[in-house]
């Protein structure tokens, strides 16, 4: 899956990169929001149990993205402070 | 996540014509959940399952599409596990060999239901007794490693087919039209009938297996995507509309009906006759079911993202013991729940389907990050058209079946998701146990005995990729993080700098 900016070729990715990207945060985002969606549509109405997991779903993509760019500047201002 | 018999992967010669593809794929795709869903699901569904079925067979056209492309292109073992995790990402790859213990247990627990059904019109057992004795002699037989010569393979699958003959053409004169009216009585168990239809039809996983094996793959893929689906959806056509033209479907929602039914129009032997086909069925299916299932285990284990048990083999009966019993024993407590066929199809065909999409995915990204591969395929579609036209068409029976199953039986798509959740925490468990930055380097690379090998192909010899370079070169080529760090040390400096957005 495309990552954006974010590089996702091996080849391409530093140590930190590598190690921030096996974490999947962006697609375990998508399933948490998901799951969420799914069980809020189920707690409501059918018809927001169609529309709610694909809203949570990019939700959840959206802030593991985030999430990933968060890990990856405190990993790199760790190692750069430690350096 | 094919429930494919792939025994017969093994008798192969170097290669397949025409015929023998069309005859391994349609013999693999009938099979025992053919015997056991029209029942329960006509007893919902009504008539209207005629449709269902044809219906299913679309989702089913993309899925050998899928099979035939990346099969021919990337022959490897691991199946979609190595497909999606390489093509797409580590993640949506992993959740295939999690996820292919639910639908290995929901399979068995359908196939053992089908046996006990069927077995007992000939012996009055227990239906208990029979269930628990497939799952054990399936679970024996496959950890043992005992397998059907091709021979009384090709015996029992002919006597499957006699009995689905005897069941339709007699069935065709002892129709009574007025049983089709109402021809939709219920719209919402119609979908669901669809969604359930697609695991029957799973049997074309096969052709994943044969891939580099098919002569001629060029004339001969298209064709039998075409054959293989129009004979197997005829026959399962043919075979409902006989079953709720025979009687009206109020009197329908047995795993055995199609014996039943079969007494009604034909002599006293006609069920037994259709009983001993559903057996033969049984027979054929669990023959290597396990077996077939525990490759991808083995696979992801071999990755480091499954526990290394899965991937020891036995000393002396030379299987994968760890992954058979992981996949046969966990059936034994789900029993009390084998009766919910309808459920467990429609789980099997809706997770089925989500890796497929994913699949889909992988097969839009294959001519970018593995080139060679594709250029080397002998089947392949335009990206912008043909394609393009497989993904989007994926993507759109993906989601139509996910909304039929929110809607009709939202508890299976629960389960589903819970288990995708689940798997994430333990995907981050796994990747504590390990060193996460080699992880994912392996879980994005090739095999080196699964890269194009011809010099002139690119892969072998380094050549660049062409957007990116090096990307073809170290996708197709499993090296070390510590060769990544020392290759790409002298120049982060210099990418940083160009490259501020890179942590977005």
């Amino acid at each position: 899956m495309s990552i954006g900016r974010f590089r996702d070729v091996p080849s391409e990715m530093d140590g930190v990169e590598r190690e921030i990207a096996a974490a999947q945060y962006p697609e375990g985002g998508l399933v948490f929001g998901l799951a969420s969606g799914v069980v809020a549509g189920m707690l409501t109405s059918a018809l927001l149990l169609v529309t709610l997991p694909f809203v949570g779903a990019l939700a959840g993509f959206a802030i593991g993205r985030q999430y990933r760019s968060y890990r990856l500047r405190q990993r790199r201002r760790t190692r750069e402070s430690g350096e | 996540m094919s429930n494919s018999n792939a025994g017969g992967s093994e008798t192969l010669s170097s290669n397949v014509g025409l015929l023998g593809v069309l005859a391994l794929l349609v013999g693999n795709a009938i099979a025992v959940p053919i015997f056991v869903l029209p029942g329960p699901l006509a007893g919902d569904a009504g008539p209207a399952i005629v449709v269902a079925a044809l219906l299913a067979a679309i989702p089913a056209s993309f899925v050998v599409l899928y099979n035939a492309l990346l099969g021919s292109a990337m022959p490897v073992a691991g199946g979609l596990y190595v497909y999606i995790s390489r093509l797409v990402a580590p993640f949506w790859g992993f959740l295939v060999p999690v996820t292919i213990p639910l639908v290995a247990w929901a399979s068995l627990l359908i196939t053992a239901t089908g046996f006990a059904e069927y077995t007992q019109i000939f012996f009055d057992v227990s239906p208990l007794v029979l269930v628990y004795g497939l799952l054990a002699f399936t679970l024996f037989i496959n950890v043992v490693g005992l397998r059907l010569v091709a021979q009384v393979q090709l015996v029992f699958f002919v006597g499957l087919l006699l009995a689905l003959l005897t069941f339709i053409v007699p069935g065709a004169t002892a129709v009574d039209t007025a049983n089709y009216t109402p021809f939709f009585p219920e719209y919402g168990a119609f979908a669901l009938a669809v969604v359930a239809l697609f695991y029957p039809f799973l049997g074309f996983g096969l052709l994943i297996e044969l891939g580099e094996e098919i002569d001629d793959p060029k004339r001969t893929i298209p064709l039998v995507l075409g054959l293989g689906i129009g004979i197997v959806a005829v026959v399962y056509v043919a075979l409902i509309a006989v079953l709720v033209g025979v009687v009206p479907y109020t009197q329908l929602g047995g795993e055995a009906d199609l014996a039943l039914v079969a007494s009604v129009y034909l002599p006293w032997w006609g069920e037994y006759v259709i009983a001993a086909g559903a057996i033969f069925a049984v027979v054929t299916t669990v023959n290597t079911t396990l077996l077939v299932f525990s490759r991808t285990l083995m696979r992801a284990s071999r990755d480091g993202i499954l526990p290394e048990s899965l991937s020891h083999i036995h000393p002396r009966f030379d299987t994968p013991h760890v992954s058979v019993l992981a996949l046969g024993l966990p059936p034994f407590l789900l029993v009390p729940i084998a009766g919910e066929i309808v459920g467990l199809s429609t789980f099997i065909g809706l997770a089925s389907l989500t890796a497929y999409f994913f699949c889909a995915v992988g097969l839009w990204n294959l001519p970018r990050e593995f080139p060679e591969h594709y250029a080397n395929a002998p089947f392949r579609l335009r990206r912008s058209r043909g394609l393009l036209l497989a993904v989007v068409g994926g993507a759109l029976t993906t989601a139509c079946f996910w909304v039929i199953t929110l809607l009709q039986q939202p508890i299976v798509g629960l389960v589903l998701l819970g288990w995708f959740v689940l798997a994430y925490g333990y995907y981050q468990y796994r990747l504590r146990k390990r060193d996460p930055s080699q992880l994912y380097l392996t879980m994005t690379s090739l095999d080196a005995h699964e890269r194009v090998s011809d010099g002139s192909a690119g892969v072998a010899s380094g050549r660049s990729h062409p957007r990116r370079s090096g990307r073809a070169s170290t996708r197709d080529s499993p090296i070390s993080a510590e060769t990544f760090d020392a290759e790409t040390a002298a120049t982060r400096d210099d990418r940083d700098s160009v490259d501020p957005g890179s942590g977005e």
